[in-house]
């Protein structure tokens, strides 16, 4: 598997909440944002009754973050490899290098071409060696971690306020905001230790040349990794590749009926900077349009929705975003 | 007429990857890179026609990149655009000022970029 790079975010914690979906009352990304906490990557996912958000903020957060009744795992960093140019065999044999390593995540997200888990801080430097070793990479490169100098910083502060992690602007910029309508969600769902075994199904997706447009996973604390991926529509393919020869264990299914939309966009360091994300979920929340899945990570947002909504949740969007 | 190739350098991927895919939907061969360091190890590799160069990044600034560039007599005729947020802060299209330095690049655009601004920036110097 080529890609060219890895990039590493540090010092951070992970803020999760948990709820079931009519009780539901402020998300924590709402309240983040009323603080002024800026959330470097977050994930949504209310596709179960019981759902669940998951972000990643500064390890200085963690005492605000607690004050705010979520759950708090200190010691968190990320690791992204890019580009997955899309390619479903590339986030396949992704997740089969972490499985086979037994390597536990707590998030995984895509964006537009990273794909980025969220792992312990003890366990980054072992994990990137071996990413490493089993990823061709170019030789000149080096994988870093995200941020600037400390001057470079103060450069960016003094002569761009907007970059001190506050959006000043009255609508947010965008390059374009993106829909995919009709699409399908596909879940597996599994033991760990049986997603290592499918080294023969990450070459025949290969053949196939099979696309993903999101995804999203996460491992239990049972070790079931719980892996989401969109795809158009009626890839009977997939199922098929997927399926054949899969153990009883794994479960593989469409989670939506009948399908579902995604809408995406990307901006300037989206993920670097406060209120972002919520600016984009608050604003379709205030419009009742379910949020089924979310992801915010580098520099994109993506939202997955029920499959007519997708052009109301365009012209909502709109109200805060600004498409050039 | 063979293809010019076009490195873009930011240590954004998602940038990277749709300035990429604009550029090759204009059939240009692109490279890319994603600090300092690995632009200037690329850039004297492969001689790319024109850099796309973010300014703030880890291992090495898109300043002294700039300079690299500009100060080596092999080098110097690579076309370098600089994408800055302080673009506003640019008096002039040839110059900016960082620490005291004067540092030549040819062109730049202000962050968040116009991606067909860009397009146009790029073309009008390969045409040339």
């Amino acid at each position: 598997m080529k890609m060219n790079g890895i990039r590493l975010g540090e010092n951070c914690i992970r803020v999760t909440q948990r709820y079931v979906q009519k009780d539901f009352a402020a998300p924590i990304y709402q309240s983040l944002s009323k603080s002024f906490t800026n959330i470097s990557l977050l994930s949504v996912n209310s596709t179960d009754d019981r759902a669940c958000i998951s972000c990643c903020l500064s390890s200085r957060e963690g005492e605000r973050a607690k004050a705010l009744g979520a759950t708090v795992t200190r010691n968190v960093c990320s690791l992204s490899v890019y580009p997955h140019r899309s390619d479903l065999a590339t986030l396949y044999r992704f997740i089969h290098l972490l499985a086979k390593k037994q390597a536990r995540f707590y998030d995984l997200v895509s964006s537009d071409s990273m794909l980025t888990i969220v792992i312990d801080t003890d366990s980054q430097e072992e994990l990137c060696d071996y990413l490493s070793r089993h990823i061709e990479l170019p030789p000149s490169h080096t994988p870093f971690s995200q941020g600037l100098s400390k001057s470079d910083k103060e450069l960016l502060v003094k002569l761009w306020p907007e970059s001190s992690a506050a959006y000043v602007e009255k609508k947010i910029k965008t390059y374009g905001i993106t829909i995919l309508p009709d699409l399908d969600l596909y879940r597996i769902a599994c033991p760990l230790d049986q997603m290592a075994v499918h080294t023969k199904k990450i070459q025949a997706l290969r053949e196939k040349d099979l696309r993903f447009y999101f995804s999203q996973a996460r491992i239990d604390k049972d070790d079931q990794i719980n892996f989401f991926f969109l795809t158009h529509k009626n890839q009977d393919r997939i199922k098929e590749t997927l399926m054949n020869g899969m153990p009883d264990q794994i479960s593989l299914r469409f989670k939506t009926a009948p399908s579902v939309s995604l809408i995406s966009f990307q901006g300037p360091h989206f993920g670097d900077r406060y209120g972002i994300a919520n600016q984009a979920l608050s604003v379709l929340r205030k419009a009742s349009i379910p949020i089924l899945m979310a992801n915010c990570s580098g520099s994109c947002i993506y939202i997955v929705l029920p499959w007519h909504l997708a052009k109301e949740a365009e012209q909502t969007l709109l109200k805060v975003f600004e498409r050039p | 007429m063979s293809k010019k190739t076009i490195m873009v350098v930011d240590d954004d991927p998602d940038l990277v990857e749709a300035v990429s895919m604009k550029l090759e939907a204009k059939e240009y061969k692109v490279s890319k890179a994603y600090d300092g360091q690995e632009a200037m190890d690329k850039i004297k590799e492969e001689k790319p026609a024109l850099v796309i160069l973010d300014v703030m990044m880890p291992r090495k600034n898109g300043w002294a990149v700039c300079d690299e560039i500009k100060n080596d007599d092999t080098l110097n005729d690579i076309i370098v655009v600089l994408l800055t947020a302080v673009g506003d802060a640019v008096k002039t299209t040839n110059y900016t000022h960082h620490d005291g330095k004067t540092t030549l690049a040819d062109d730049y655009l202000p962050k968040p970029i116009d991606l067909d601004k860009l397009m146009e920036i790029v073309d009008d110097y390969c045409a040339n």
